[in-house]
């Protein structure tokens, strides 16, 4: 993939939004880790050679391949609001592997003291001193998973939480069972790669009537260059069962963009609840637009059952390119989706986001509740449909999307669709964009708070809503996430 | 060249739209030689390009494959006298207006009253003379408008319309309707007409196009209304669309208000089998300010599709749309409402909103409001909503003694009726408010089961 | 001298509003500024707290020694000057008690003291309240002014005040828009913190703030400079007759009185 190379735009230091929205990338370390990296390009041979790498039935073998053929039919869509250079999908490789994984560790022990390390400057409690926060952890390290905790604690429930190609090996039958159920193979151009080279992710089954007593979570961090990353993530909430999933994400700083297309899939049968929040904080690119994630990830939720619940909750502040749309199939009667989400564009990032809330049974509610902050020259799109079918007897949806600008430069746009087909229906709408106000700037001021903590509180306030739907740790996190992410953008 | 030498007995699939070339060799051009190449431009392009389909963005709920290889006859000569009057509540409500008369398409001078002072109005063809220099740059629009396939179609098709100039600083004492009527049994038949209105400096004038049509053919009616409000003009501009349930409705506006004037657009729109309405307005001098107030009603299996461009150029405009939809039997409604904010335009203003009540289990509505910001010291909003009657009101109403179905032709006629209430008090909103009681009445029958 | 204004000339969107105001204020003194509408009253707070958009144009403001005009509006309120706001600002999402203890210790730092846990805090912010009449929900579970009533925002400002502490204390019509009863409430919190060395600037409409909170110094505000100056007897005085002696009211602010400045009027 080329660079973009924007012209240089500095802004005066002495203005207080821009000194809140300029602050640098902090994760942006590269592990000096051998990797085995798969030869570029995309080919039937490359999905047989990551297929045969990991040891897959033949049934999954198949699978990919009939997304790589439908793939190949496809085109990039070019609907959303935002541009970057053609990507070549020849000249990336869809395969890399810390070399010393080669042999899967048994315990953490066995991790690779390196990795251990990364994960460790990452904030992640990958040890068992995660107790204390009462976290298990799946971490997947480019293209494989490192380690899972709290395996036996879980196992002891009946949950199983463990990377991907230990629940093919494993619980083949419940993947082949549920897998593409919700995003099928040829859903769309990102998907069907991802369906064809998916490498590594997670997999969670919650049984029967089991409330999950920890927070699960997964951090995934793309290290070595040139390589794309594709993770798989299926969860299964059994019959009134429920879990929160968290799920984090970093990458190094470097000048060519890297592609990240991950496919989510949920599953809510009846009375279960699956809560999945993401703190996406991908390698943005820097102040002029090098480099950067492109994050072209689907992600969707099947409320199969009655009673069932989705919800998701996302800060989306990372990534030089967001395209994502965490969606809802409220099938069951009285299901409910949701979705809470915090979207960030500064210095040249776009983003693209929103939800689908598809209501198909009846007495299904869905919320939504976006916050969309530009700065700098970022591009915020919300972009959002809501579909009532003729069945939904009594459906009900609300939507909120606020934007909020920082500076002159950036823009904020709306694009929401609602689409009913039933008089029972109800769905509202509401958007609002507006600049951070100089009153409520200047009255913190006043106050004795400076002006970057004074906007970062605004931004923070402005955010409430979707923040408190996110589990404790988790929102301490995005809080500083959203500070430092907007440092030196404000005025 | 021509589709005829082509010996196939059916349309040949090679050349697609034959019937639009062949109209367009027919058509009747305007004595200006000057408009020929743009002409000629215009449907060569309509040619190679087509209509848009459903899945193009602009287009998602308006279907036009029926009008591809569409065949219309010509304009009728001499138009029959109908009593115009009597069949278009618009001049029943304003008995008194000054009003220009087209039937089937033909300027009818017997049936058109006299002017009100302040307003010329000038047949298109004389004007494309006598006022060449200010058609030209208005008939010239930019390449991204140009690109539209109804003003493509408007384009190549010129000829009819009127130039309705308010002289600067006049203030008109009533309402001007510009009638369209349709008489039965002309044929499957396509009409252009162009309407160009330039409201003078600091003018105040109340314009109506009411679009009315007695036959049930598949017929279309293309109508293309351009608008320049000058620095400080005041203009209401009224569409009435009730047109024979079989024709394909399609009416453009497209506005500039500059500094300091007020543009207020109202649409109404209850007949049609497809009625595309749609409203563009650029706010483009400081302190210019647009409405736009619209409402469809749609039964059967009929069709609406509404589209607005609201486009802040400068600073300091304001802008506010509220947008109703009420939809019964199958029917179809779409509203696209796009705001757009350019780099630089700071303290613009602007909301919107859009409002649908579905009174039928086999309707769809369909609400795509859009912002597309690029400016930061701004206030903007959107709402939409669908629902249907309050069942709370209704239960109400009925409590005091009101039969259910009158219940729910009260609280539909509250619902609809709101967006006259942001129009100053007189005779056009007295008139518009009969106009949408008689519409809903004929299109939402108080009998049918809730 | 704790606050010397001296020549004050500052305008907004262009248009002159102070034109050559001098003031003093010594430690443990109360002013009252009064004056038609358009005096400049509201003005010369927003410039002394520093809100962009009103330009100083000419003139000096020395604040303990300091610069004041040279200050950051942050700066200006760590340096001990309150600005009780005449329109208190709402602010979404963020909670009343984390507000104000980041504000407060944003100031103890400032002076090199010790940041105050949120136990402290609140235990310090209910002991405040508690003379307001305000209880432990407008702390913990509202939005700053979020939904406020007039008399609510009002007592919310005071309670800031008494748990920053401020030097300087400028009031902006704080009494607009209150009951009797609310305006017993708010004079008591201000009271409270009257101990011989804090300043309070007082502007108001009306004298039965002043009954409350008795001035040591009444100005009068016109045309944008302190035309009158007097003691207590002053604001009664003004009371009974308006501002007639000022001439035409509302070209106060347009056309200077030319006896507006006796000598040592407002220098005191």
């Amino acid at each position: 993939m080329s660079q973009p190379l924007p012209q240089a735009q500095p802004t005066p230091a002495d203005d207080p939004l821009a000194r809140v929205t300029q602050g640098e990338y902090q994760w942006g370390f590269v592990t000096p880790i051998e990797s085995e990296v798969a030869p570029k390009g995309l080919s039937e041979d490359v999905v047989r050679f990551i297929s045969a790498k990991k040891n897959e039935p033949a049934w999954l073998l198949e699978w990919r391949l009939k997304a790589y053929r439908a793939w190949l039919s496809m085109r990039e869509p070019a609907w959303a609001k935002v541009s970057y250079p053609r990507i070549d999908y020849q000249a990336m490789s869809y395969w890399a592997a810390p070399k010393s994984a080669a042999s899967r560790p048994k315990s953490l022990d066995e991790v690779d003291p390196e990795l251990l390390k990364t994960y460790e400057k990452l904030g992640i409690p990958l040890q068992e001193r995660a107790a204390l926060a009462g976290v298990a952890v799946d971490a997947v390290f480019d293209s494989v998973s490192v380690a899972t905790t709290f395996k036996d604690k879980l196992a002891s429930l009946g949950i199983l939480f463990c990377s991907f190609s230990e629940a093919v090996r494993e619980h083949g039958d419940l993947v082949q069972r549920w897998l593409g159920s919700v995003v099928p193979q040829g859903d769309n151009f990102f998907a069907a790669l991802n369906s064809a080279v998916f490498s590594e992710g997670s997999f969670v089954y919650v049984p029967r009537g089991v409330r999950c007593p920890m927070e699960l979570s997964t951090y995934f961090r793309i290290n070595a260059a040139e390589t794309g990353q594709f993770e798989r993530t299926l969860i299964i909430a059994d019959e009134g069962a429920s879990v929160s999933y968290l799920e984090g994400c970093t990458a190094p700083k470097r000048d060519e963009n890297q592609l990240h297309a991950a496919v989510v899939e949920l599953v809510a049968l009846d009375d279960a609840t699956i809560k999945y929040s993401t703190v996406q904080n991908w390698y943005p690119g820097d102040r002029e637009g090098r480099g950067g994630i492109y994050n072209f990830v689907t992600k969707r939720g099947a409320c199969r059952g009655r009673r069932s619940k989705i919800s998701w909750t996302q800060v989306e502040t990372g990534s030089s390119i967001t395209w994502k749309y965490p969606s809802c199939l409220l099938l069951g009667d009285d299901s409910v989706g949701e979705f809470y989400s915090v979207a960030v564009a500064n210095h040249r990032q776009q983003a693209d986001t929103g939800t689908k809330m598809v209501h198909v049974g009846k007495r299904t509610k869905s919320t939504i509740v976006s916050k969309g902050i530009s700065a700098g020259r970022g591009q915020n799109t919300y972009r959002g449909l809501v579909k009532v079918m003729p069945g939904a007897e009594g459906a009900r949806n609300h939507s909120q999307c606020d934007s909020l600008l920082l500076g002159d430069r950036c823009g904020a746009h709306t694009f929401p669709y609602l689409e009913a087909r039933n008089p029972t229906a109800q769905v509202e709408h509401e958007a609002s964009t507006s600049k951070i106000s100089e009153d409520q700037l200047f009255y913190l001021r006043q106050r004795g708070i400076s002006a970057e903590d004074s906007v970062s509180m605004i931004v923070n306030g402005f955010c409430k809503d979707v923040l408190r739907e996110l589990p404790m740790e988790f929102a301490v996190e995005a809080r500083k996430l959203l500070g430092v992410t907007l440092e030196g953008s404000v005025g | 060249m021509s589709p005829a030498a082509v010996p196939a007995p059916a349309p040949a699939p090679a050349a697609p739209r034959s019937g639009w070339r062949t109209a367009f060799e027919r058509h009747e051009a305007p004595r200006a030689p000057w408009l020929d190449g743009l002409r000629r431009a215009a449907m060569e392009h309509f040619l190679a390009e087509g209509f848009p389909t459903p899945r193009h963005e602009d287009w998602l709920s308006t279907s036009l494959a029926a009008l591809e290889e569409a065949r219309f006859g010509p304009t009728p000569l001499a138009p029959a006298p109908v009593g115009c009057a009597a069949i278009d509540p618009v001049l029943r409500a304003l008995p008194r207006s000054g009003r220009v008369v087209f039937v089937d398409g033909r300027l009818h001078e017997g049936l058109s009253a006299p002017l009100p002072d302040g307003v010329r109005v000038t047949p298109l063809d004389q004007a494309l003379a006598s006022r060449r220099e200010v058609l030209e740059r208005l008939l010239m629009l930019p390449p991204e408008e140009q690109a539209h396939p109804f003003v493509r179609l408007g384009t190549a098709f010129l000829g009819q319309g009127v130039l309705v100039e308010v002289a600067p600083g006049a203030t008109l004492d009533g309402p001007l309707v510009l009638q369209h009527v349709r008489t039965k049994d002309v044929g499957p038949l396509a009409l252009h007409p162009r309407t160009v209105v330039l409201a003078g400096e600091r003018s105040r004038a109340t314009l109506f196009e009411s679009w009315v049509g007695l036959g049930s053919g598949h017929d279309l009616t293309n109508a293309l209304t351009q608008v320049e409000a000058a620095p400080g003009a005041r203009l209401e501009h009224v569409r009435v669309q009730r047109e024979g349930y079989g024709t394909v409705h399609v009416g453009l506006l497209k506005a500039r208000v500059e500094r300091d004037a007020a543009f207020h657009a109202v649409v109404l729109s209850f007949g049609a089998a497809l009625a595309r309405m749609e409203t563009d307005i650029a706010l483009v001098g400081p302190g210019a300010d647009a409405s736009l107030d619209a409402l469809y009603v749609l039964d059967g299996e009929r069709r609406a599709d509404l589209v607005s461009r609201v486009a802040h150029l400068v600073p300091h405009a304001t802008s506010r749309q509220r947008v109703k939809g009420v939809l019964d039997g199958a029917s179809r409604g779409a509203f696209t409402g796009r705001v757009r904010v350019a780099p630089g335009a700071l303290k613009t203003d602007a909301r919107q909103g859009s409002h649908n009540l579905l009174l039928s289990p086999r309707a769809l509505v369909e609400s795509r409001p859009q912002l597309e910001i690029d400016a930061d010291d701004v206030k903007c909003s959107h709402g939409a909503t669908v629902g249907r009657l309050d069942a709370t009101a209704l239960f109400y109403l009925r409590s005091r003694g009101i039969a259910e179905a009158q219940a729910r032709q009260l609280l539909v006629h509250a619902f609809a009726a709101e967006v006259l209430s942001h129009l100053p008090e007189g005779a056009a909103r007295g008139a518009l408010d009969q106009v949408l009681a008689g519409g809903l009445h004929e299109a939402i029958s108080p009998g049918r089961a809730p | 001298m704790t606050l010397s204004i001296r020549d004050l000339e500052a305008q907004v969107d262009g248009k002159p509003i102070l034109r050559g105001l001098t003031l003093d204020v010594r430690p443990g003194e109360v002013h009252a500024i009064m004056g038609p509408n358009g005096s400049g009253k509201s003005t010369l707070a927003y410039v002394l707290a520093g809100r962009d958009g009103y330009e100083v144009t000419g003139g000096s403001v020395a604040w303990q020694g300091k610069d004041l005009l040279a200050l950051a509006p942050e700066e200006r309120a760590r340096e001990g000057l309150f600005l009780a706001f005449q329109y208190p600002v709402e602010i979404p999402g963020i909670n009343n008690a984390t507000f104000l203890r980041a504000a407060l210790n944003a100031q103890r730092k400032h002076r090199g003291e010790a940041e105050v846990d949120a136990m402290d805090f609140m235990a310090l912010a209910r002991e405040k309240a508690r003379l307001l009449e305000m209880d432990d929900r407008f702390l913990l579970q509202r939005n700053v002014n979020e939904g406020f009533s007039g008399g609510e925002k009002k007592r919310n400002e005071v309670l800031q005040m008494r748990v920053l502490q401020p030097r300087l204390s400028v009031l902006d019509e704080t009494d607009s828009g209150l009951d009797i009863d609310a305006l017993r409430v708010v004079a008591r919190g201000v009271n409270a913190l009257r101990d011989g060395v804090r300043s309070f600037v007082v502007i108001t409409h009306y004298q039965r703030l002043l009954d409350l909170i008795v001035p040591d110094v009444v100005h009068v505000l016109a045309g944008g400079r302190i035309a009158r100056t007097g003691g207590r007897d002053l604001a009664l005085e003004l009371e009974k007759q308006g501002y007639a002696f000022l001439g035409a009211t509302g070209a106060a602010a347009t056309a200077p009185v030319a006896s507006a400045r006796p000598g040592g009027s407002g220098a005191r």
